[in-house]
């Protein structure tokens, strides 16, 4: 007897550690799935909660996305009075992306706001954070999806896989995003979002990549250049390279296949020096020119030109963050940091200036893998 | 855990015993024929089927002699060609002094007989079909054997059946049953030994082992425990088991069961025992481990990679239909950032207006899920379509219309039960454990689960039957002791017996690592 009294005590003990896992039915909340946060003049936050519509017919296809405006002084406030309109509570265990208008960007930095995200117990912290280039970051959120309706997953998805296939932007994660403001010598980057037409509808695409300082946006870059900048973060795991051969109308596109790139930097007698080394791998894919890519010679000459180019294209794209930018968004001085630490703290507070005097040295090893050549091989 | 009760309640009910049935002597019929035929017509009173043959024998000095048997039970033929002929004929045979032993040895013609003198034994083999004699003059009484009553043909057994393998079962008979098992072991090392079991019932008892690769001391325990039985009738052999098990409160078995004399055959063979019950076609084996809820004899008669397979996911199954309901609630009802978002945005679809919270609504759909497994087990057979319908469509596609019951609840009823059908030897803790762990989890999510699963492996392991410990092997872990677990090993390489259990654990001596 003792013993059974024993154990039933052992299990009402249970009962009151069960503590913040309240029991919650999942049709007593509202399943968050994206957020955007604009601030109008009068410094109120202003949120576009995107919940998922749950009381349609999964039968008829996807369900809908419904829309929860609310206002606060500050960004816990107004999440709380979004309430007022609600029945439900609001769950972000699920929540996918985040979307941050440019002017906060600019004028107070998304510190605060990943912090406060980071600080709630519910957000998921592999959730996507996305600069919107739009008015205002709820444009984004209420464009329309073409594959999804609930168009927070659709960014997430897209920001995630762009960066496999096309190397346009960066995939970066709350966790990851936090780490690059708080970390010695790293910069933040985060994935830039505007809404295009396609088929009279609005929808999001993805375009280039927003620069911080500290941060703060100090601007984007063209998601032409992003496949650059991602090759000095050793990211770049797809992609098309096009470029002109012997003629000038004539080009050809080559896709990646795989890319590994090593960087190296280090600074001697106050010059820093950066040496790039990409080992890159390639299939042909369109040609409009005389080479003919059977003869061993002529795919050597290829796979020259394109080592070439890409030495070209990323020096003059290294120039350009230098003389625009100014600041090292590549996130060297976190490599300096961690090789010689006592160094980095000696030259911390002059590096943007060594940064924008950096010499480059780039080394491309490209290979063809496969010609793809149907006939005439 | 469940000790403390065990001893208290065992003491009590033997001193009330004790206190109303005093131990009675045995009692001996007395040496004169007129007595003993009136004490057992008093025994006998108002018990009609029971015949008492009273004949006048011999010519000028003619003898009473009297045969009483069970009409109905006793081969009828028998004792017309082989007790009475004779015995009509006697002076045929000349004898000079008439004893039991000259009617033994000159004139019936019956290969079973027996003298005695014991009541007790006498009334107990009438009543089975037994013939006693008695005769004037002669000091003892006879019994003879001439049991013949009515038994069903061996078939199939319906609760084990198999697509490959002996397709015999055991019948009701247990002397049929023992010849059955026999013929699968010529071995003069198999041991059979009788054993009587309850008051009013007289149930014979047989157990089985092969001396030289049984544990004598196992032996020894079954009978200290079959000795302390008292109880007035044994029906079936459930109620040995649950009279001779460790752990009396434990959902979980301590005693294996079967009907099929191969499985007897390959249980013997491992080192156990087996307990046949007159009455009842299932035979008992002990000791039990824990996987051998898990295995099935046709594991060992087809190709080892399929049954290695199928055991897998038999062990699965146990998991599944004790965790499943328990992890959905947990996960619908508290940690909803378990599950991916596309499946919780379309359960949080099915679940909107369902007006019962998901844990009553899992416990009522078990509950009846259970009703119609039962009815569908006790229903008379031309029912059962009607059964099916309701059961299919009434319940499950009406509620879920209905918005009664949510889809998901269906699908994880329907899996639970399923798969509960894997595991037949397990019905009764998967049950308590499938509930247990399910209110657990309605009321503390995954820490519930996790508590509920804590406590069932501590329950497991603390197991013992018969001095062996169900799960934990006790010893150090041999790869030779796991060839027959998880997995079912080709037999070439189960060179040994399961160690636990055999006294002999060599099973392949030709084999090098049989020698060590």
């Amino acid at each position: 007897m003792k013993h059974l009294i024993a154990c039933a005590l052992v299990l009402l003990c249970c009962a009151s550690l069960s503590g913040c896992w309240d029991y919650r039915g999942l049709d007593e909340i509202d399943i968050v799935t994206g957020i955007a946060v604009d601030k109008d003049t009068s410094g109120v936050y202003r949120l576009t909660i995107e919940i998922v519509d749950t009381h349609g017919s999964a039968k008829e296809g996807d369900l809908g996305a419904k829309y929860v405006e609310a206002e606060g002084e500050t960004l816990f406030n107004a999440i709380r009075n979004s309430k007022k309109r609600l029945i439900n509570k609001l769950y972000g265990g699920n929540m996918q992306t985040l979307v941050i208008s440019r002017q906060i960007a600019e004028t107070e930095g998304v510190s605060v706001i990943l912090e406060e995200m980071l600080r709630d117990g519910e957000p998921r912290e592999t959730m996507s954070v996305v600069i919107s280039q739009e008015e205002t970051a709820k444009a984004i959120l209420l464009a329309e999806g073409i594959d999804s309706k609930i168009i927070s997953y659709e960014i997430h998805d897209m920001v995630e896989e762009d960066n496999r296939v096309t190397a346009a932007t960066v995939n970066m994660p709350l966790y990851k995003a936090y780490n690059a403001i708080k970390g010695t010598g790293n910069s933040l980057t985060l994935p830039a979002v505007h809404c295009v037409q396609n088929d009279d509808e609005t929808v999001v695409e993805g375009n280039g990549i927003a620069l911080f300082e500290g941060d703060k946006l100090i601007g984007f870059l063209p998601s032409k250049n992003s496949i650059y900048y991602l090759f000095f973060k050793n990211e770049v795991k797809g992609g098309v390279i096009s470029f002109p051969v012997s003629r000038s109308d004539d080009s050809v596109s080559l896709e990646i296949k795989d890319c590994k790139t090593n960087v190296d930097v280090s600074v001697q007698d106050g010059q820093a020096f950066v040496a790039l080394s990409i080992d890159i791998k390639l299939n042909v894919m369109e040609i409009k020119s005389q080479l003919s890519i059977s003869q061993a010679s002529q795919r050597k000459a290829l796979e020259q030109q394109t080592a070439e180019f890409l030495q070209t294209s990323i020096a003059g794209f290294f120039k350009e963050v230098q003389n625009q930018n100014k600041i090292d968004i590549f996130g060297f001085g976190r490599q300096l940091y961690q090789k010689t630490p006592d160094l980095w703290v000696a030259i911390e507070d002059d590096w943007n200036e060594l940064f924008q005097n950096a010499d480059i040295q780039i080394k491309v090893d490209a290979k063809i893998q496969s010609a793809g050549v149907l006939k005439d091989y | 855990m469940f000790s403390f009760f065990d001893k208290r309640g065992k003491r009590k009910t033997q001193e009330i015993f004790q206190e109303m049935f005093p131990h009675e002597k045995i009692e001996e019929v007395s040496e004169s024929y007129q007595e003993t035929l009136t004490r057992l017509k008093t025994v006998f009173r108002d018990n009609d089927p029971i015949e008492f043959r009273e004949l006048s024998v011999g010519g000028r000095e003619p003898m009473r002699i009297c045969l009483i048997f069970c009409d109905g039970l006793a081969d009828a033929s028998l004792i017309d060609n082989f007790l009475i002929r004779p015995l009509m004929k006697i002076d045929e045979f000349e004898l000079e002094k008439l004893t039991a032993d000259t009617l033994l040895t000159r004139v019936l013609q019956i290969n079973g007989a027996k003298k005695t003198k014991d009541l007790d034994e006498i009334i107990q083999n009438i009543t089975c079909g037994d013939t006693l004699l008695l005769a004037e003059g002669v000091a003892e009484s006879i019994l003879f054997s001439t049991k013949n009553f009515p038994a069903r043909a061996v078939s199939e057994p319906e609760g084990e059946k198999i697509l490959s393998g002996p397709r015999e079962g055991f019948t009701e008979v247990m002397m049929t049953n023992l010849a059955m098992v026999q013929r699968k072991l010529r071995s003069e090392k198999l041991k059979m030994r009788y054993y009587t079991l309850g008051k009013q019932t007289n149930t014979q008892l047989c157990i089985a082992y092969l001396e030289g690769i049984v544990d004598p001391e196992i032996v020894q325990q079954l009978y200290k425990r079959l000795d302390c039985i008292d109880i007035d009738g044994i029906l079936d052999a459930n109620y040995v088991n649950e009279l001779i098990r460790d752990n009396a409160w434990s959902p979980f078995r301590s005693t294996g069961y079967t009907e099929r004399p191969d499985v007897v055959a390959a249980k013997l063979l491992e080192g156990r025992i087996a307990v046949f019950v007159d009455g009842t076609p299932v035979v008992l084996t002990l000791p039990y481990l824990f996987i051998e809820n898990f295995q099935s004899n046709e594991d060992y008669y087809l190709s080892f990679y399929y049954t290695t397979f199928t055991r897998g996911l038999r062990i699965l199954g146990f998991f599944i239909t004790i965790l499943v309901p328990a992890i959905y609630i947990a996960i619908v009802a508290y940690h909803q950032e378990m599950l991916p978002a596309p499946l919780l945005i379309s359960i949080a679809n099915e679940r909107q207006g369902v007006p019962l919270p998901a844990a009553l609504e899992a416990l009522i759909m078990l509950v009846v899920f259970e009703i119609l497994r039962e009815t569908a087990i006790r229903m008379q057979t031309n029912v059962g379509q009607a059964l099916s319908i309701v059961g299919a469509l009434v319940v499950g596609q009406a509620a879920v219309e209905a918005k009664l019951i949510a889809a998901p609840m269906i699908i994880i009823v329907a899996m639970s039960g399923i798969t509960s059908l894997l595991v037949p030897k397990m019905n009764a803790p998967i049950l308590l454990l499938r509930f247990g762990i399910l209110l657990l989890a309605s009321c503390l999510g995954f820490l519930g689960v996790t508590v509920g699963v804590a406590f069932l492996l501590a329950h497991v392991l603390g197991l013992k039957s018969f001095g062996v410990w169900q799960l934990s092997s006790g010893r150090k872990l041999h790869f030779q002791g796991l060839k027959d677990t998880v997995i079912r090993a080709p037999w070439r390489n189960m060179i040994l017996r399961p160690q636990q259990l055999a006294k002999n654990v060599v099973r392949q001596k030709d084999h090098p690592e049989g020698q060590q």
